[in-house]
């Protein structure tokens, strides 16, 4: 059977089917999770961040102007759910990400693939918000900078500079223990 | 150095793509906040099909001037009820009201601050002028508060305390350092509401 297309679903919702929505969220759910979870850094955060996307998504369904393209639409509103949970969070416990104390962190052998893999999710937490936000949609999920300037509303150059410096920084940081 | 060429990001890239997923009960999470939210969307188009249905309706200069005069008066005292009962986690901060057209948004600022004589909002908004935006004093809680008209996009601002100190936001997010290597506060006004 054929997919139903983003547009026909959208307009099914704004029609009152409430259901067609569902197909939306597990459209999309598996697509998005990810992002969410690099960016934040934690699961319990990152799903409360793609639920909070999905419902504020719904509510502002007849607001999509191009309802064929639903996906990027979500796609910025995930963008933004993120900032205020990260936000939100630190508000609860003071405590951003970017202030993780590497000493903390006993050392480790990283002669594993699954030690790189906590090494470098670790030095993506260390990078501030912007950096991180664009270090992700850059080179995970593979958009152009025109692409994430629609995404985030920033400039193509003030994107290319928080990749650079992303970069950078995962590269200092991460260069002795990636051999 | 094209950095899509880069091999090392590309590694660091690759581990990071790896797949997350949150479980066959997530879509029913999210469909049951939605079928026991506020509205369903269907209700909500009916209705603002009906209000907003074009109408012929021809208004009187005097009606129009006292029409005029109720908004402000009525939007003002919306404001002065928010500044005095803020919600409960935005004690300070910087909280978008409402929509004046679909890329400008009013938005409330609020600092907390008992000893300051003065304080004004200072930005990119409004040049970052000191003298541009004073903050009014609200009558209990140290609050200071001011609600501005702001456009869509990211934008940086901070507090001037009595016309010398300059302060962040404690409730929001920093910016990257500025020429000065100071960072500044953000507020993001998004055409769509939370």
């Amino acid at each position: 059977m054929d997919e139903i297309g983003d547009g026909a679903l959208v307009k099914r919702v704004l029609a009152g089917d409430v259901e067609s929505f569902a197909i939306l969220v597990e459209r999309y759910t598996n697509r998005y999770s990810r992002f969410a979870v690099r960016m934040l850094g934690n699961r319990h955060d990152a799903e409360e961040a793609l639920q909070d996307a999905f419902v504020r998504s719904f509510r502002s369904l007849s607001k999509c102007e191009d309802p064929a393209q639903f996906g990027p639409w979500f796609h910025s509103i995930l963008v933004n759910q993120c900032r205020t949970t990260a936000t939100r969070r630190g508000r609860r416990d003071n405590r951003f990400v970017d202030d993780v104390d590497t000493a903390a962190f006993p050392e480790r052998d990283t002669s594993s693939s699954g030690d790189w893999s906590e090494e470098i999710n670790l030095a993506l937490r260390k990078l501030n918000e912007d950096q991180r936000e664009a270090f992700l949609l850059k080179h995970v999920e593979d958009m152009s900078y025109e692409e994430m300037a629609t995404v985030t509303g920033e400039s193509i150059s003030t994107l290319k500079m928080r990749v650079k410096r992303a970069c950078d920084k995962m590269r200092q940081r991460l260069e002795g223990v990636l051999q | 150095m094209n950095e899509s060429m880069d091999h090392f990001i590309e590694r660091i890239a690759s581990e990071l793509r790896e797949p997350e997923s949150f479980g066959p009960a997530f879509t029913r999470r999210v469909m049951s906040r939605i079928e026991s939210g506020p509205s369903a969307i269907p209700v909500k188009r009916n209705i603002s099909g009906w209000l907003f249905a074009p109408r012929a309706i021809s208004l009187s200069p005097v009606t129009v001037f006292a029409c005029a005069v109720l908004l402000v008066t009525g939007g003002y005292l919306l404001a002065s009820r928010r500044a005095i009962h803020p919600a409960d986690n935005a004690v300070a901060g910087a909280t978008p009201l409402a929509a004046g057209r679909d890329t400008i948004r009013v938005v409330q600022f609020v600092f907390v601050a008992p000893s300051a004589g003065r304080v004004s909002l200072v930005g990119d908004f409004n040049n970052w002028d000191k003298s541009a935006t004073p903050l009014r004093r609200e009558k209990q809680n140290g609050l200071w508060t001011v609600s501005v008209p702001v456009s869509h996009g990211r934008h940086q601002y901070a507090f001037m305390i009595d016309g010398e100190r300059w302060m962040l936001d404690p409730s929001a997010p920093k910016s990257v350092e500025n020429s000065y290597g100071t960072p500044n506060s953000v507020v993001t006004v998004t055409a769509d509401a939370l």
